[in-house]
């Protein structure tokens, strides 16, 4: 395989396979927030702030990925 | 014809020759392909070869695009205060209302995590929060990392060896006619080094080789250098924001615990219930070091991946179809409210942690404390989320 599409194969599979599983973990997050929140409508304020934590913890390893996507992408080292 | 439905109308007209001349039209009215760059270009020097455009010699003072935009913002932030601390009265009205509001809704949001501290934090936060929230918006207003002056390729890098070095320094000062003796040799491998550029260049772009071609390979090289740049957009400034946040969290531990918040890191004290226990205490002790060590990289990837993958979708979509920008553009304002406030708020989770005791006894005591301090919402809210 040429160098060239081995690295722009990486690049299209580091992010591929980086949104995957935080993606599901988003998807799980919301579900049981909005589950809380329609049972017990009185904490949404607390569940969102938290909600909005959780999924930011899931979506920074999605941009872990994308960051070595860029890095694989554009050549940085 | 209402005036909204003329505003309309031209808005249209406009976008669709915009879109026939960049795909249709004859060659001058095509934009270039953008050059899309990880690092912060340099756009001046102060010293290294005078005072200019460009990065000089490479051995003054540098200023990046990003620390432009830096200036800019805080430029910003610092006016707004000033019009804010001018118009304040016990009698709320028009601008300074407007800004109280936004203050005191961040402030109750920040406070839902730790009632105790927030007013020790907010200024922290509140400022992080700002200076992000605005680098982040700014940057979308247009000019941004469109507007800037053509620097020839080779010169975006700093010049790696002694010869690159010389010969760098010969070019920009335009003495090539008298070069050092070092430097007849690298002028010779320069010519090489443009030939493969050349080749490189031909396969990016085939309008170029239209014309003459010494020209040619010259055109090719030269790269738009942006006069601004997002500061998110650029890892020193991002890393050096988490380091800060990183930085105070420990600082409010050691204030607030003195030397006992060091025993979370180096559990000696677990020896006293056996060598067994002792060795799963300094295990525990180093997954605290390195989940310290980590929030740095999480905080400073985080916005940066965030803010610059943005930036790079939006430039994509411009290119793809002009047009299609503008739900990618009300997308970037959205996801630059969110990081702004989530550094926010992670820097007051991880202080506020920071400040409870390790031991559960003693922070069992401290929640009953804060429970019955606060009232109503302050158990309720008093989250610990990310907790051990």
């Amino acid at each position: 395989m040429d160098v060239e599409a081995a690295r722009l194969l990486a690049a299209g599979l580091a992010i591929g396979f980086g949104a995957l599983g935080p993606g599901i973990g988003i998807g799980l997050l919301v579900n049981g927030a909005l589950q809380a929140i329609g049972r017990n409508p009185e904490t949404e304020g607390s569940v969102r702030t938290n909600m909005i934590l959780g999924i930011v913890f899931a979506e920074s390893l999605t941009i872990f990925a994308l960051v070595i996507a860029f890095m694989i992408g554009f050549q940085v080292f | 014809m209402s005036n909204r439905t003329r505003i309309l109308l031209i808005f249209g007209v406009l976008v669709l020759a915009s879109i026939i001349l960049q795909y249709f039209g004859p060659e001058a009215t095509r934009v270039e392909q953008p050059h899309v760059s990880v690092k912060a270009e340099p756009v001046f020097h102060i010293g290294g070869g005078g005072v200019g455009l460009g990065p000089g010699d490479w051995s003054g003072i540098i200023i990046n695009n990003s620390m432009v935009m830096t200036a800019l913002v805080v430029l910003v932030l610092l006016i707004l205060a000033l019009i804010v601390r001018a118009t304040a009265s016990i009698y709320p009205k028009g601008f300074y209302n407007f800004m109280e509001l936004i203050v005191d809704t961040l402030y109750n949001t920040f406070g839902a995590v730790d009632r105790r501290y927030i007013a020790r934090f907010f200024p922290m936060v509140g400022t992080i929060f700002f200076y992000v929230l605005f680098s982040n918006w700014l940057a979308l207003l247009p000019g941004v990392l469109t507007v800037g002056y053509y620097l020839p390729e080779e010169q975006l890098e700093p010049p790696h060896t002694e010869e690159a070095r010389v010969n760098n320094a010969l070019a920009f000062t335009g003495t090539t006619d008298t070069p050092l003796s070092p430097a007849d040799g690298v002028l010779a491998q320069e010519g090489g080094g443009e030939g493969e550029g050349e080749h490189e260049g031909d396969g990016q772009s085939g309008e170029e080789s239209t014309e003459g071609e010494g020209h040619a390979a010259e055109e090719a090289h030269n790269v738009l250098v942006p006069y601004f740049r997002s500061p998110s957009a650029d890892l020193n400034n991002t890393i050096v924001l988490a380091l800060i946040a990183a930085l105070y969290a420990q600082f409010w531990g050691v204030r607030e615990l003195g030397g006992s918040y060091f025993a979370k890191f180096f559990p000696v004290s677990e020896f006293k219930n056996g060598v067994g226990a002792g060795l799963i205490g300094i295990f525990v002790g180093l997954v605290e070091i390195v989940s310290e060590l980590a929030r740095v990289v999480s905080y400073a990837f985080r916005l940066f991946g965030n803010v610059f993958a943005g930036e790079v979708i939006l430039l994509v979509m411009v290119f793809l179809l002009p047009v299609l920008q503008l739900p990618f553009l009300a997308l970037e304002v959205f996801i630059g409210f969110i990081q702004a406030f989530v550094f926010a708020i992670l820097c007051m989770v991880f202080s506020s942690l920071a400040t409870v005791a390790h031991s559960h006894d003693e922070a069992h005591g401290h929640e009953g404390v804060s429970d019955v301090q606060h009232g109503e919402i302050g158990g309720a809210t008093r989250a610990n989320p990310v907790a051990h």
